[in-house]
């Protein structure tokens, strides 16, 4: 190559990284945008953009209250977005919404996934006066007791949820009838009992296993169900927590971890009764082939969804707890909030606030119409509860039940309990070094 | 945009006065020109391409939890990657996906396109049948694949009676990783199939004519003609297989979502999950440059290698 195109390839080189480097200083800050100073001419119409995870059962209802809501409020409008299929890819598009200065003015958000955006002040706290309450205190009180915890950050409230779930035992009882047992009285008070119902339930053809009496969920791709969920709930069962009591040190390689995760590998590979490789247990469910599978109060609107015939066959019954369990509770609980950006214009937030007192005052329709629970005290109490079926078992699952952990990290360390699950039950590694290697991941992740 | 228009001058500027003989030189002209008409690529590299690497590098300086602005960390995310276990096996898992996936890729690829290349009835059908799976989206591969590697799926009906088992091939650790490059050899040897064909129509026929005046055989035509003159097209699929398969995701994100136990866990999947999942962008930026400057060596390699050897053919 001749010098001088060499000398006009390095100064042409040199003047598109100064413009690279020109345009890296010359970004924006990320702070939110400010809003124009309010002037006297009368308000225009506050316009504002609501998102909202997937949930077809739930959206219907929500239109019809958001368009009760613009007609007794003139000039409010709203424009509903119904995010993306799963929750990952609703919490990556809204988050990536939030830090690019365009999310939502108010939206739903997992509990879990809300506390990386509590702790940087991403949203604002309920005001808790626009919603008709005295104190923060009265407004909890007006709830099922604990069913809010999830939604605070340092003793502060912030959103109401629209779907408080927790996962119970779902049944298919002709399956049982099958088999020669009786739904009602024959389902498994304890993890133990279990092991006797897989023995009749389970049916084994060609050497594969075409039937299942009950199988966990690990995590597999197809899975709507978290196992981390289930595992933190037979654990606490047993008096074990996933981090210690000043949040420093990860707790999940003691005890009652180890008998926990040592039931599950035993399902898998001493028992064969269960297999992670096999149709995940709730698809399996509303197929057919699985007997029992664990999910939440939702899951019914969703087999119905699937046009499944085991809606009409099916029937929810209690986690099973272990029999020498300490704290007689369920699954950890988990909510969707409706959070309110705080980057949002006060008029906007305003707006949102009593959006979120509407779609909050018709628990009972949400129930009947959705399966979802926003257990007020009120509604616990009424008969609209009793009437819709199962629902008293999950809000008995409830009670006493911890939220999953509402840390910055949570989804990191819900991943390395997870990971260790699946080395588990896909490696049938020894389970206390599974633990013990997430302990130490979690503890890194804590520091 | 005006920061842009500014930065462009300067480094006009900037090149003339590099260039010591007087701008108004005709030669100098030329160039100028030259780099005139290059601007509007030159542009659009430094916006797409330059600007976002620079960007990246900057954040991977940073503690950028996505929401909040970014708080300068210095090397504190690189120190990170040197401890993080998860990091070292995504690697090694992403180096398997590449080593696994490359070498059956450039062989069978070649070995389709010397079949496909030569004259026969049904030629642009059978061309065509091997391209398909290239013009289908990766999610969808992914979906179909899953099928057949169900347990009870079409693998394990093929395999099961020969192996004498049934293998979980997405769920066991050492098969999930062999599963997925399976999946990722069928869906791209159509490409470089293609790709092989063009090189071999590039051959002038008179070489092999000449070859056979000579009394060369078929071996030693592949061997003395075909393919040190399709050096340029073996180099080209080296390189983009190699890149294409650093950068796989969509297969472990729909399949195994990098598991059992990440050991499908890729580095582009590992810096999505840092990145969207646990919000710690700057972490996730210092892990897309390393990835960046592996690619790049490796890339370098190649070309240092395949051209030292296209000078022992000159």
């Amino acid at each position: 190559m001749r010098k001088p195109y060499f000398r006009l390839m390095v100064a042409s080189t040199l003047a598109v990284l100064v413009l690279g480097l020109v345009l890296v200083a010359c970004q924006p800050a990320a702070t939110p945008t400010t809003e124009a100073a309010p002037t006297d001419t009368p308000p225009p119409p506050v316009k504002i953009l609501y998102w909202s995870h997937d949930f077809p059962p739930r959206a219907d209802l929500d239109r019809e209250y958001m368009d009760k809501f613009k007609a007794d409020n003139p000039g409010v409008e709203i424009e509903y977005v119904i995010g993306p299929g799963n929750d990952s890819e609703y919490i990556t598009k809204l988050v990536t919404a939030l830090a690019g200065g365009e999310g939502p003015d108010c939206f739903t958000l997992l509990s879990m996934a809300a506390a990386p955006l509590l702790a940087q002040g991403s949203v604002i706290p309920l005001d808790y006066k626009l919603l008709g309450y005295d104190s923060q205190e009265a407004l909890e009180t007006s709830y099922v007791e604990g069913t809010l915890e999830g939604l605070k950050y340092n003793g502060t409230l912030y959103a109401i949820p629209n779907e408080v779930s927790i996962y119970s035992l779902f049944l298919n009882k002709k399956l049982f009838e099958d088999a020669g047992l009786d739904p009602a009285a024959d389902y498994p008070k304890t993890w133990e009992d279990l092991r006797p119902l897989a023995e009749k339930l389970n049916l084994v053809e060609g050497g594969q296993l075409k039937q299942r009496a009950f199988d966990f969920t690990y995590g597999m791709p197809d899975d709507i169900t978290s196992p981390v969920l289930t595992l933190a709930g037979m654990a606490y069962q047993l008096g074990g927590t996933v981090v210690n009591a000043e949040g420093t040190e990860a707790t999940v390689n003691t005890e009652p971890w180890v008998r926990t995760f040592q039931f599950v590998q035993d399902w898998v590979y001493q028992d064969k009764f269960g297999d992670p490789a096999l149709t995940v247990s709730n698809i399996g469910f509303y197929e057919g082939t699985v007997a029992m599978t664990i999910s939440g109060s939702w899951f019914s609107s969703y087999i119905k969804d699937q046009q499944s015939p085991v809606y009409d066959t099916h029937t929810v019954v209690p986690l099973p707890r272990w029999s020498d369990a300490t704290n007689p509770t369920g699954a950890f609980m988990y909510s969707y909030g409706i959070f309110i950006n705080a980057a949002s214009s006060p008029e906007k937030q305003q707006v949102c606030q009593g959006l979120i007192k509407e779609l909050s005052a018709h628990p009972e329709r949400y129930l009947t119409d959705a399966g979802l629970l926003q257990p007020t005290l009120a509604l616990s109490q009424s008969s609209t509860i009793q009437e819709v079926p199962n629902m008293q078992v999950f809000l008995n699952d409830m009670v006493g039940t911890p939220y999953w952990l509402v840390h910055t990290e949570t989804f990191a360390i819900a991943d390395a309990i997870g990971r260790a699950l699946q080395r588990v039950v896909t490696e049938n590694q020894p389970v206390q070094e599974a633990l013990d290697q997430a302990k130490s991941e979690i503890d890194e992740l804590l520091k | 945009m005006p920061n842009t228009s500014v930065s462009l001058i300067m480094g006009l500027v900037l090149a003339t006065l590099i260039h010591k003989r007087p701008w108004w030189n005709i030669y100098n002209r030329r160039r100028l020109w030259g780099l005139i008409f290059v601007l509007p690529a030159l542009t659009f590299f430094a916006l797409f391409a330059f600007y976002p690497m620079a960007n990246a590098f900057y954040i991977s300086l940073t503690e950028y939890r996505l929401i909040s602005p970014p708080v300068f960390s210095g090397l504190e995310n690189y120190a990170h990657l040197l401890e993080d276990q998860r990091f070292r096996i995504s690697l090694g898992n992403t180096f398997l996906f590449v080593a696994g996936s490359a070498v059956p890729i450039w062989v069978i690829s070649l070995a389709l396109a010397l079949l496909l290349a030569g004259r026969f009835w049904g030629r642009n059908f059978v061309r065509t049948l091997y391209f398909v799976p290239v013009i289908i989206s990766g999610v969808v591969v992914s979906m179909v694949w899953r099928v057949l590697y169900h347990p009870y799926g079409p693998v394990n009906a093929l395999l099961g009676p020969l192996l004498g088992f049934a293998p979980n091939w997405l769920t066991q650790r050492n098969l999930a990783p062999w599963a997925i490059v399976a999946m990722n050899v069928w869906q791209s040897v159509g490409f470089y199939m293609l790709i092989f064909i063009a090189g071999l129509q590039n051959i002038p026929e008179v070489f092999y004519d000449a070859a056979k005046v000579d009394g060369a055989n078929r071996r030693q035509l592949l061997r003395h003609i075909t393919l040190p003159l399709l050096k340029p097209t073996t180099l080209f699929v080296m390189v983009i297989s190699l890149i294409d398969g650093f950068q796989s995701f969509t297969y472990q994100y729909m399949l195994t979502k990098g598991g059992p136990s990440d050991a499908t866990n890729v580095i582009a999947l590992y810096i999505y999950q840092n990145a969207f999942q646990y919000l710690n962008m700057g972490y996730a930026s210092a892990l897309s440059l390393v990835m960046f400057v592996i690619i790049m060596v490796l890339t370098l390699v190649q070309l240092r290698i395949v051209r030292s050897e296209e000078g022992l053919y000159a």
